[in-house]
């Protein structure tokens, strides 16, 4: 709850000049991020990881920031924890669990499968979730671009 | 303080208090109650979020829903008054904070701070995860809480107090304002002051009832004011009439106590305090003005009588604490003996110890004289050989002594109050009956002779003495008898003749006889006179008689050596002695000193000049001494020592010359003795004395040296210092029986002394010329030395001591007007005699 508007604004800026860089770069690693009405498309790894981690309650365009990620009984749960948060599966949900016991983050959607992620993203604005790079049927028009 | 002990303040303080009480249980009783129901309504608040928040986390955590979990985190947030809610975990048997809502980094903050906080905790359970959610909530915040509730109520409730203290302040001063009133009423009528008006309450309250009871005692106050009035006049009439009648009473008392020389007393032992009239002071002799401490009075009792005293005032053995004695007292100014009667009443305290006493001191002094007369008297009538015979006023008999019931043979029981006519009977004149009566009608005495008859019928003559007695009024009181046995008188009168006669024959026998007895005494007392004198006389014819044989003892020994040594010298030497015997005479009279000079020129003569054989220098030096040949005879010396045996020459030579002066001592012995036949003579020849002459004292007493010359050349050291021509008016004889009383009695004297010494010195002293005869005998007892003088005292009886000789001495020193004084001391004994000098006699 207790936010600091002037670390977001930076953060903000910080994106859009990412954007406007026009170097954009093919996700070939494990895991594709896919997001729907957010602001940008393209971003760095870093600044997704940053998202991930709760910074970021809402976007430019006052959607809320909505992360989804593999529940604790998905395959891709271990992965995605050391992927972004650098620890296990408890470890991550530990993270949540202070987190939005602060108040810090919106609580994160857990969903079983990549397919109900791919699902949700694609019908909940301001959401942002990851699954496996080989998953099927991804619409182009919710993956981003990671570059650098 | 008395502003607490008002009415007023009672009441008001009273109620205060109590509503102080009260408000303070409601202002200390009612929030802490409300303060732990809060606290336990919050308890089971948090317990409830606390269990809703544990929920949350745990299906959060089950099935990944953190939706839930913001929902009970918001929900739990809502209520804002918790302070904070923290996650634990346990993990690794550790319990770890997770994360805390508000944030809080401090984990002191967290821990279970019971001071400040109340905690809930409730616990979750999943699959990888345990721990429990802690709630707190300030303590503050429930005080503050609690309060905010009752600050009204605070308030309110001192508002009424302070309300309510006024209310009662103002009822009780109006409760009160009557009993004032009351008060100051009661201060005038206390004051006196009882004319005050004292308005009638018409309240049927206590209060009413109490100024309506005041208003009654005003009217009777003023009735007894008035009664008062009436009876002080009448009191101080009655007690200025009592002060007169008690100092009317007190000076009564006073001549009663002077009159009666009786006199109280008291003291007190605790302050020692005497206090008595003033007629004991007149009693013992003392001055009233001073103090006497007790010790001092009881000096005024006799000394044998202080033990009596003592026990007299002794608190043991329970004795009565009355006590009444007779003592006898010595006025302390006439010193008189005064006799009291010592009444008193004793204190004493548990130890038996006197604490005070109080009675009375009469002077009894004329009671027991008068008492002693009677009992002499009575003694006197008891024991007399007459009958005493006591009536009353009707002439019935009352006592009688013990030679009237001997001489009348009736027991006393029989004779009490019979008349004493009983003893009357037909022979007894009547005339004499009626001369007594007639007497006795008249109050005057009576003396009769009357025949009387006893029980057993004997008849008795008496010489009848009646006297009334009579009181102060001059009243016969009753008749006192004297009755003398004349019977005998009566009925041998002429025997009685006869035998005066007798008797003054036999006076005049006697008186004959008395006077042959005086003359027979008279005669005895001149034979004691005689006797006495012939034992001096004997002592004087002794004396000289004693001392020619004395001398002729002396001659006899002299005479013996002579005859002994005198063969051994030769011709010459015979010669030489006779003739040397004639120029030269041994001396007695030569003082050890003047000896001891001598021979030391004698010895100096021998040595230097003569050079003498050393070992016979002092006994040739000694015998030329003796011989009285000095140093100044060199010649002589020379010559004597060159004879063949110089020793039996000088030998012969003193003895030769003692033969010459034993010789003149016994022919003047001799001759003294002829003198004291005379002097005899002279006495019995009646005041005829021996002339008076001058005497040289020197002389005089070389005569009797030369008497007791063979007793002092034995064993005695004797020292003369005579000086030159010392003469005396006296009785040459009398003075030879002085120096040789005083000589012998100091030979005897000496009896037991070892070294015997006699010392015999004149000399003139302003108007006296003074013989000292000093010898070393024991001492004379003080306790006999002023005897020593008397006649027939002797110390002596055992042995030749007839008592005599310092009797003479005594004597004859009176009559030459002389003085002797007899100075002993334990080294010497000496007789100092002063004898007048010749131009002063």
């Amino acid at each position: 709850m207790a936010f600091k508007m002037r670390q977001i604004k930076i953060i903000f800026v910080i994106l859009i000049l990412n954007i406007f860089s026009g170097k954009v770069y093919s996700q070939n690693d494990k895991f594709t991020f896919i997001a729907n009405e957010i602001d940008f498309k393209t971003t760095t790894l870093k600044n997704i990881k940053a998202v991930f981690r709760g910074k970021y309650s809402s976007w430019k365009n006052n959607q809320d920031v909505t992360i989804v990620l593999p529940s604790t009984k998905s395959e891709n749960a271990g992965d995605v924890a050391k992927y972004l948060y650098e620890t296990t599966v408890t470890g991550m949900q530990k993270f949540w669990l202070s987190q939005v016991f602060q108040g810090r983050s919106n609580p994160p959607v857990f969903l079983e499968n990549d397919s109900e992620i791919i699902e949700y993203v694609r019908k909940n604005p301001g959401s942002i979730g990851i699954v496996k790079a080989n998953t099927p049927n991804i619409p182009n028009n919710i993956k981003i671009n990671i570059t650098g | 303080m008395k502003f607490l002990n008002t009415i007023s303040v009672k009441i008001w303080g009273s109620f205060t208090l109590v509503l102080f009480v009260i408000f303070l249980f409601i202002t200390i009783y009612y929030p802490n109650q409300q303060h732990k129901a809060f606290t336990d309504f919050k308890k089971n608040e948090l317990k409830e979020i606390a269990n809703t928040i544990a929920l949350g986390v745990e299906l959060s955590l089950k099935n990944d829903d953190f939706e839930g979990l913001k929902k009970t985190v918001e929900l739990a947030s809502n209520k804002k008054d918790f302070e904070y809610v923290a996650v634990f975990l346990y993990e690794n048997n550790k319990k770890q904070l997770l994360t805390s809502y508000p944030e809080i980094n401090n984990d002191k903050t967290l821990s279970e701070n019971n001071d400040k906080f109340i905690f809930e905790k409730a616990t979750f359970n999943t699959d990888n995860f345990n721990g429990e959610v802690l709630i707190s909530f300030s303590k503050k915040k429930i005080n503050d809480t609690v309060n905010a509730l009752n600050k009204p109520l605070y308030i309110t409730i001192f508002a009424l107090l302070v309300l309510s203290v006024i209310l009662f302040y103002l009822i009780a001063n109006q409760i009160t304002k009557p009993i004032k009133k009351l008060i100051k009423i009661t201060k005038e009528l206390q004051s006196e002051n009882y004319q005050t008006n004292i308005p009638k309450s018409y309240s049927n309250d206590e209060i009413g009832n109490l100024n309506n009871a005041i208003i009654d005692l005003q009217t009777s106050l003023n009735e007894s004011r008035r009664n008062n009035k009436n009876l002080t006049e009448g009191l101080e009439e009655e007690i200025q009439k009592r002060t007169v009648e008690l100092e009317r009473t007190n000076l009564s008392l006073v001549d009663a106590q002077s009159n009666a020389r009786i006199s109280n007393f008291h003291y007190s032992s605790q302050d020692e305090k005497w206090e008595a009239s003033s007629v004991f002071y007149d009693i013992v002799g003392l001055d009233k003005r001073e103090n006497y401490p007790i010790s001092s009075l009881l000096t005024l009792f006799m000394p044998e009588d202080r033990n009596e005293l003592a026990l007299f005032l002794d608190g043991k053995d329970n004795k009565s604490r009355e006590r009444a004695r007779d003592f006898k007292l010595v006025r302390q100014d006439s010193k008189n003996t005064v006799w009291i009667d010592l009444r008193c009443l004793l204190d004493f305290n548990e130890k038996g110890e006197l604490l005070n006493f109080q009675g009375t001191i009469q002077d009894i002094s004329y009671r027991k004289k008068i008492e002693e007369e009677l009992q002499e008297l009575s003694l006197v009538a008891k024991n007399t050989s007459n009958a005493v015979i006591i009536t009353d006023a009707n002439r019935r008999i009352k006592w009688v002594n013990n030679s009237a019931i001997k001489m009348t043979g009736y027991s006393l029981e029989e004779m009490i109050g019979k008349s004493p006519k009983m003893f009357q009977f037909e022979k007894t004149n009547p005339t004499t009956i009626a001369k007594i009566k007639q007497l006795l009608d008249n109050n005057q005495e009576v003396k009769v002779e009357v025949l009387n008859r006893g029980k057993t019928g004997n008849e008795y003559w008496l010489e009848l003495n009646i006297v009334p007695l009579k009181n102060s009024n001059n009243e016969v009181y009753g008749y006192i008898a004297v009755e003398t046995d004349i019977t005998e008188l009566k009925n041998s009168e002429d025997a009685i003749r006869r035998m005066n006669e007798t008797l003054e024959n036999r006076v005049l026998e006697n008186t004959k006889k008395n006077l042959d007895l005086s003359r027979m005494i008279v005669e005895q007392e001149k034979l004691a006179t005689i006797g006495e004198i012939s034992a001096g006389i004997a002592h004087d014819l002794n004396t000289p008689l004693g001392s020619a044989k004395v001398g002729a003892e002396s001659l006899a020994y002299v005479l013996n050596e002579i005859s002994q040594l005198f063969p051994l010298l030769g011709s010459e030497e015979q010669f030489l002695v006779y003739e040397l015997s004639k120029e030269f005479k041994s001396s007695l009279l030569i003082s050890g000193v003047q000896k001891r000079k001598e021979k030391e020129f004698v010895v100096n003569f021998l040595e230097q000049e003569l050079n003498y054989e050393p070992e016979n220098i002092p006994l040739l030096a000694q015998k030329l001494i003796d011989c009285r040949i000095l140093h100044e005879q060199k010649d002589l010396i020379a010559k004597i020592t060159k004879l063949s045996d110089p020793i039996i020459f000088l030998t012969v030579l003193v003895n030769l010359q003692h033969k010459d002066s034993l010789l003149e001592s016994i022919i003047t012995s001799t001759e003294r003795a002829a003198e004291v036949v005379k002097d005899i003579r002279s006495f019995i020849n009646k005041g005829s004395t021996p002339d008076r002459i001058e005497v040289d004292l020197q002389k005089n007493i070389q005569v009797v040296l030369n008497v007791f010359n063979y007793e002092l050349r034995k064993n005695i050291s004797l020292e003369t210092s005579f000086e030159d021509n010392l003469k005396i008016q006296g009785f040459d004889v009398k003075l030879f029986q002085l120096w040789s009383n005083l000589l012998k009695n100091s030979i005897e004297a000496m009896d037991s002394t070892i070294d015997k010494k006699i010392t015999i010195s004149t000399k003139s002293i302003e108007n006296f010329s003074r013989v000292e005869i000093s010898n070393n005998g024991p001492q004379i007892p003080e306790e006999i030395i002023h005897n020593i003088f008397k006649k027939f005292f002797s110390t002596k009886r055992d042995k030749s001591g007839t008592g005599l000789g310092l009797s003479i001495v005594k004597n004859v020193v009176g009559e030459h007007n002389a003085k002797i004084q007899v100075i002993s001391t334990e080294e010497k004994t000496t007789f100092i005699i002063d004898f007048p000098r010749i131009n002063a006699f």
